[in-house]
């Protein structure tokens, strides 16, 4: 209980509040506008939240994080287009909703379905921590290293139909980050005597790059698209208290949001598509899915809103990050000397306990906004495409230039816009490179720690934790393995 | 992954398998390519340290790095190979490259858009730059132009005004009375 209030202390100043505000609203705006999202926004914040306590920042961050998604249901359900990624299957439903004239109803559905998820994944995280943090010094370098092993196989494995090119992307990432000066024999690496490559490339600058600068040259090189048809949707309370009456696919999916939201990089695909089959599979009506099914939404939304809480775990208790967007939150971290781990959770339980506050009071405040200004928020995704991207690149120039005010990063960044692009053309993945580029440096600190301590492989697994670790590796790519095995003989008896 | 799918029953390609597109074939001869390059540079862009096996070496973590390139790069490339030679209706690669290079003109507009910025200052060049881009993408409507000047305004006064972001001030504040001089390098 003093902990609680310890963390209550933290957050009880206007800066904090103002963050929270800020954050949610801006998250919601940010959110309906499809083609934005919420990667990209804090992408362009990250430099000013430099300045920023670090709750402050983490907050702000945060609060645009978990609002997007909320956000991102509104062009999902009125104009079947997903404002972020992970809406894109509450379109299955909500669209054909809005079609029947039920619009409002499908909104509100999404908009409790987020909250339930939201707020049930901070409960869950709250009451796990304590067992997280008994556990969390358990972590040596070791542990660390497997864990950032885990994450990279993750990465790779969760990609599937990509797996290939993720860990090619995964291992430039790494590569990107061991360029320069390397602080083990001050030696330069892959600088081809270039004086700017000594530095290496500056992670942010390299984000900013690949999302937010990419974004705009999209959008930029887009067609607009005829949205003055859309209408502000009537009666946006009728599917709140509904959600509450299907408590089933409420709380499933938001148990699958909590658990796959440790999976690096499309944690959230993977839990709205668990959820999703679930439901559809468990429910009394399941023709109806994809036709307009009130627990259709629900899934979708409370799988994916329950996420961004429990994508925190791995950065907070162990520094590890699992997407772009807690890749980036680290910076943060970095910048005020905070370092998350396992000593975090021991020394700072309050600071732990006090973002997951904010995220609880960020889901209350996106939804009471939601509920009194769709109508504003409509208006705001009615901004052309072209138009879009202008603002865009125009706010991209805060996040680059300010970092150092170097010209050079902001033509680095405008190569990685350019590379970005080319991957965003043909649907390919971007958060490998970013992942590599984060837990590259983690992993070779944590190996080069440990060789100190080891003698033969063997010892880096012959701890519960790490041999644990170790296992789960092993099974992750034996069963990527056997699906890839079982896929190929399925194909072939198709063909034949 | 926008298409609404005609099947009631969710599969998971709905969600994850994307679309193959042709010119995905260049970008895998690039990387590829690139892959290759920089594994053949080992030598020359690590220091090497003599009697020390390869895990202690200094480039240990670049060499981990292009060799794992490399090892999933050669598979890509040639599933991507096989996936172009059977694909019925390949998209034109060649328009869509001239696509890729054409978006170049907006990342020129960016850098001019910073090599401005430290010459006339924050507000100017955002606004002079927001007005330009507006123009450019063809829009003639006053009330794109009108918000455009209003998103400048908001954006410098939020950021530098507010957030205390670092840029520098305008050469152009220079020429400005001392006391205006500095209000203009302190918020604008």
């Amino acid at each position: 209980m003093e902990t609680l209030f310890s963390s209550i202390s933290i957050i009880a100043n206007w800066q904090v509040m103002a963050a929270l505000v800020a954050g949610s609203i801006g998250g919601v705006i940010i959110g309906a506008m499809p083609g934005v999202g919420p990667a990209m926004a804090i992408a362009i914040l990250l430099p000013a939240t430099f300045s920023m306590e670090p709750i402050v920042g983490l907050t702000l961050l945060m609060g645009v994080y978990g609002a997007a998604m909320f956000g991102g249901a509104i062009p999902a359900i009125l104009m079947n287009v997903p404002g972020t990624a992970v809406n894109a299957l509450t379109t299955y439903d909500g669209y054909p909703m809005t079609q029947k004239g039920q619009a409002g109803r499908a909104l509100s559905l999404a908009y409790g379905a987020s909250f339930v998820g939201g707020v049930f994944s901070i409960v869950c995280l709250m009451l796990f921590s304590p067992g997280l943090a008994e556990i969390a010094p358990l972590f040596g370098s070791r542990e660390i290293f497997m864990a950032a092993l885990l994450g990279a196989v993750l990465v790779v494995v969760a990609h599937p139909g990509q797996a290939l090119l993720s860990g090619l992307l995964f291992f430039f990432g790494m590569f990107l980050a061991s360029v320069g000066l390397e602080n083990f024999q001050m030696s330069q690496r892959y600088t081809f005597d270039q004086p700017w490559l000594s530095s290496g490339f500056d992670m942010i600058v390299v984000i900013l790059g690949l999302f937010a600068l990419s974004q705009a040259f999209y959008l930029l090189m887009s067609k607009d698209k005829s949205l003055e048809s859309l209408e502000t949707p009537k009666n946006l309370r009728s599917g709140l208290w509904e959600v509450f009456r299907l408590p089933k696919a409420s709380i499933i999916s938001s148990c699958f949001g909590v658990v796959m939201g440790v999976v690096p990089g499309v944690g959230q695909f993977i839990a709205q598509f668990f959820a999703y089959t679930v439901i559809q599979g468990t429910s009394k009506k399941p023709e109806t899915f994809g036709a307009g099914a009130p627990e259709g939404i629900i899934a979708s939304e409370a799988a994916n809103n329950a996420v961004p809480a429990s994508a925190m775990i791995p950065l907070l208790a162990l520094g590890i990050p699992g997407e772009a967007v807690t890749a980036m939150m680290l910076a943060v971290f970095y910048v005020h000397n905070v370092v998350p781990g396992p000593q975090l959770f021991v020394e700072e339980f309050d600071f732990v306990l006090a973002l997951y506050l904010c995220l609880l009071l960020a889901n209350v405040i996106t939804l009471l906004f939601l509920l009194v200004s769709t109508g504003v928020v409509v208006k705001i995704a009615k901004i052309p495409n072209r138009y879009l991207g202008m603002l865009t690149l125009t706010m991209s120039f805060i996040g680059v230039y300010t970092l150092r005010n170097s010209f050079t990063d902001c033509i680095i960044a405008s190569v990685f816009g350019f590379i970005g692009l080319i991957l965003k053309r043909m649907e390919l993945p971007t958060t490998p490179i970013v992942l590599g580029m984060v837990l590259g440096p983690i992993m070779e600190a944590k190996f080069r720690t440990s060789m100190a301590r080891v003698e033969t492989p063997l010892d880096f697994i012959n701890r519960p934790i790490s041999g644990t670790i170790f296992g789960i590796i092993v099974l992750c790519i034996v069963a990527q393995i056997f699906l890839k095995v079982r896929a190929a003989r399925r194909q072939k008896a198709a063909q034949a | 992954m926008t298409e609404k799918i005609k099947s009631k029953t969710l599969a998971v390609s709905d969600i994850f398998q994307p679309k193959f597109h042709s010119s995905e074939i260049v970008f895998a001869t690039v990387i590829v390519l690139l892959s290759l390059f920089l594994a053949a540079q080992y030598n020359t862009q690590t220091k090497i340290l003599d009697n020390r096996e390869l895990l202690g070496q200094p480039g240990f973590w670049s060499w981990l790095s292009v060799f794992g390139m490399v090892v999933f790069g050669l598979p890509y490339f040639g599933t991507v190979l096989k996936k172009f030679r059977t694909i019925d209706s390949p998209e034109p690669i060649g328009k869509e490259i001239i696509y890729w290079f054409l978006s170049l003109e907006f990342a020129l507009w960016f850098l001019a858009y910073v090599m401005l910025v430290p010459i006339v200052g924050y507000i100017l060049a955002t606004i002079l730059f927001s007005l330009a881009l507006t123009f450019r993408t063809g829009y003639t409507d006053k009330r794109f132009y009108f918000w455009a000047v209003v998103f400048s305004f908001a954006n410098v006064i939020i950021f530098k005004g507010f957030l205390k972001v670092s840029i520098p001030g305008g050469q152009l504040y220079e020429l400005l009375p001392a006391a205006l001089r500095n209000f203009m390098i302190t918020y604008f």
